[in-house]
């Protein structure tokens, strides 16, 4: 403790460093609270013309008037967890996936996967899906499963749903479409 | 050093954790794929990537049954994202908008969340208390754990264990237990945070995070012992603290404190020595090393004292133009640029990289600022910040392909609309609809007057033509006709017209189907000119604002880049900031611990002087021939 009357000089000085250091402070608060609504604004606006990007993106390369959505969901997964996954549509190979741990915890977890967006004409389509992965007592299960479809016009969905059979302890792939 | 700061750092963190974060591992009732491929991202943590989702769905219309669902998670994601105003502004239209009432609830968890962010602890409350009142079974949990920490906030730390109560045993319950430990003993209520503490630091031993919570309990309670005199209490207590981890050096000097509060100094050795053979970066080691030989003198060891004083003041001095080689350091960047690592992105939509900054000479100094929630935001941030920039320059690389696409589009649109035109002027000329009815007039007609012909096949309308040309030939020539000739020719075309009158009603049938057909190849014929027409039109629009949008994210696109690189530098400097105030301080504390050194080293030369020279007088007084009595 300073005693004012016999060190006026250091005195003061301590005073106005202390002034300072609050000064200091309010301002680094009052920048760190404009820093903070600078960088929400600028996520924002990045988030928008992502967001727009993207949008401009799907409009040039999927049309809405062609394109085939793919998704794909697990229900439970009690008796099975897919590792892998391949897609033909009219006998060609339009993609394959491997799931990663979080990604599986997902979908368990009822999520949905889009798997793969592509344009296709108007008419009748096949698209098979192969998948493979961990099946009822910790097996290797592979299973093929196909769907017909007519695609007309607008967007077509088809939802690949990965379901438990309780009754019969097993996986059942089954195709939903919908336009 | 980097697990323990990260260890550090969760505890302090992650007590107001997002309430989206409390549920996330439930699974969640998805009806619209759009909404599902939104969850799959949140799922995953990849929160941009699951904003970008959400909005991109909200847009394209694939949320037909679960659109407030998704806007409720995308107001959680932005609270979670540093965008508490946008949250609000979504939470607030979502509650005006009359939302489904199933999703009423959540929504007012969400605010009151943001209202406990915001420091607004009794808004919170009373929008939890008012609006909510008895959460629905999948918010409990979420719920109380708000309430909970909203009411050690208000300080109404009674309510706040009722409410603990329906948290269920978990990590966050054990922070939970721990911060509300620490409130009741400040406010007095002593016992009730020692029981809570007990039960923290019983926890079953565990990962870091389990153990270093353990520790801090410990050391929690150690301090409220010695606060209150039981000294006993606290010896037991840190002696069996763990020598490692983040709050060992504070362990070791509590103990010894605990030894000198006790007046045993001689077992306070141990501790002091122990710590002080440490880096002065710890404080609990400056703290030591003047600690120490204040403690050789107290116990009579006047030599290892003032050896002790004159080591502290030279590493004092020494860590004294440390910090001053660190500040400048500082200053120019440098400590910055070691101290982050450009994070590796395998897409624009990667998850944040952990805490990892390098571990640098530097890094003990920092190490309460690394563990402090300050810092952690400022640098998760700053990595956020690194993230975006990434994001916007790849689309400015893929910004020249989007170009090239636009321009394909151009080209064919400028190729296939004329064509598209061309065809819908022959289809216009040719008239098909007039024909048509034309034709069903036609048909009309015949059927009114029987007309055989006109629903005669090919090969009978052949026929009907060479009998109507024997008739005539016939009628020319009567008298050259022979009776049985004219007879069988009466027979034919009794037949035939018999043949065509008896089928003359399927055939109509046939005919009217026929026409029937034609109107719906006609009224498709009309659907798709009528396409063709509007996409040559609507599609020339398309193209033309296609170009536009394009020109304009180009200029955005810059802007926002530079915009951000000046967050980023702002950013840096908070950080710096951060780490100059904390030299700052430091300095302050070595300033006063030499100051004290120098003084104890001087006292302690004065006390031995003052020895000395007693000494040495009752000596001359013992030489001095005494005087006779």
């Amino acid at each position: 403790m300073i005693d004012s009357d016999l060190f006026p000089e250091v005195y003061v000085m301590r005073r106005i460093g202390q002034g300072l250091l609050v000064w200091l402070v309010l301002v680094c608060s009052v920048a760190a609270s404009e820093l903070d609504k600078d960088l929400a604004q600028f996520r924002k606006d990045v988030l928008d013309i992502n967001r727009r990007l993207l949008l401009l993106e799907e409009e040039l390369l999927f049309p809405a008037d062609t394109q085939l959505a793919v998704f794909v969901s697990l229900d439970v997964g009690k008796y099975f967890t897919p590792d892998s996954i391949t897609l033909k549509l009219d006998g060609k190979t339009i993609d394959g996936h491997l799931y990663t741990d979080r990604e599986v915890k997902a979908l368990k977890t009822g999520a949905i996967q889009k798997l793969h967006t592509t344009n296709i004409r108007n008419g009748s389509h096949e698209l098979t899906a192969f998948v493979s992965g961990t099946g009822p007592g910790g097996r290797e299960y592979r299973r093929a499963v196909s769907l017909q479809f007519e695609k007309g016009n607008g967007r077509h969905f088809i939802q690949l749903r990965m379901e438990d059979d309780a009754a019969a302890q097993q996986p059942v792939f089954v195709f939903r479409s919908w336009q | 050093m980097m697990v323990r700061a990260g260890v550090l750092l969760l505890i302090l963190t992650s007590l107001p954790s997002p309430v989206t974060a409390a549920r996330i591992d439930q699974p969640h009732q998805v009806a619209d794929p759009g909404y599902g491929a939104i969850l799959f991202e949140y799922y995953q943590q990849h929160w941009f990537a699951a904003m970008s989702e959400a909005l991109m769905a909200l847009e394209t219309g694939t949320l037909p049954t679960q659109r407030q669902q998704a806007q409720v998670l995308l107001g959680a994601l932005y609270a979670h994202y540093g965008m508490p105003d946008e949250a609000e502004a979504l939470f607030r239209s979502l509650l005006a908008d009359a939302v489904d009432p199933a999703l009423a609830p959540g929504i007012w968890l969400h605010l009151a969340e943001l209202h406990y962010r915001n420091q607004r602890f009794a808004e919170a409350l009373e929008l939890l208390d008012d609006q909510i009142g008895t959460p629905p079974a999948e918010l409990l949990r979420s719920f109380h754990a708000l309430r909970t920490r909203v009411l050690m906030r208000l300080g109404r730390f009674e309510e706040t264990g009722a409410a603990l109560a329906h948290v269920e045993e978990s990590s966050l319950s054990a922070y939970l237990r721990y911060n509300l430990a620490v409130s009741r003993i400040n406010s007095g209520d002593g016992n009730a945070g020692t029981e809570l503490l007990w039960q923290v630091v019983n926890l079953v031993p565990g990962d870091e995070e389990t153990n270093a919570l353990k520790d801090r309990a410990m050391l929690a309670l150690g301090v409220h012992y010695l606060r209150s005199g039981e000294g006993a209490r606290a010896r037991n207590l840190l002696r069996a603290a763990r020598l490692e981890g983040p709050y060992s050096e504070m362990a070791l000097l509590l103990h010894a404190r605990a030894w000198i509060d006790s007046e045993q100094p001689v077992r306070a050795l141990g501790s002091l020595q122990a710590l002080a053979t440490r880096s002065l970066q710890f404080e609990e080691t400056q703290e030591a090393l003047l600690s120490l030989p204040w403690l050789y003198q107290l116990l009579g060891d006047a030599s290892r004292a003032a050896a002790g004083y004159r080591d502290a003041i030279q590493r004092y001095t020494g860590h004294y133009r440390y910090l001053a080689e660190l500040e400048k350091k500082i200053r120019a960047g440098v400590w910055f640029n070691e101290l982050v690592q450009e994070p590796v992105w395998s897409t624009a939509m990667d998850a944040l990289p952990a805490f990892t900054p390098a571990r640098v000479e530097s890094f003990p100094t920092f190490r309460q600022l690394f563990a402090s929630h300050q810092f952690h935001t400022r640098w998760r941030d700053y990595h956020e910040q690194l993230r975006q920039l990434n994001l916007l320059q790849r689309w400015q690389q893929r910004l020249p392909a989007i170009e090239e696409m636009v321009a394909a589009q151009i080209r064919k649109h400028s190729q296939q609309v004329p064509m598209a035109e061309a065809t819908l002027l022959a289809l216009q000329q040719a008239g098909w609809p007039a024909r048509r009815n034309q034709l069903e007039e036609k048909f009309r007609h015949g059927q009114q007057n029987n007309d055989l012909a006109m629903f005669a096949s090919d090969e009978e309308l052949r026929l009907l033509a060479a009998l109507e040309e024997a008739e005539t030939l016939i009628n020319r020539w009567p008298e050259k006709i022979k009776p049985e000739i004219r007879e069988r020719f009466t027979l034919q075309k009794g037949l035939l017209l018999w043949q065509l009158q008896e089928n003359m009603v399927p055939r109509q049938w046939q005919r009217e189907r026929e026409l029937r057909d034609l109107a719906p190849l006609l009224t498709d014929m009309d659907d798709l000119s009528e396409r063709v027409a509007r996409a040559a039109q609507g599609d020339s629009h398309r193209v033309v604002a296609l170009g536009h949008k394009l020109a304009g994210l180009y200029n955005e696109l810059a802007l926002l880049e530079r915009r951000g690189d000046e967050l980023l530098q702002r950013q840096q400097q908070a950080i710096e900031m951060l780490a100059l105030r904390q030299i700052t301080t430091t300095r302050d504390r070595l300033r006063a611990f030499t100051a004290e050194s120098w003084a104890g080293l001087g006292d302690l030369q004065n006390a031995i002087l003052r020895e000395q020279r007693g000494r040495s007088l009752d000596e001359d007084q013992s030489a001095l021939p005494r005087s006779s009595e």
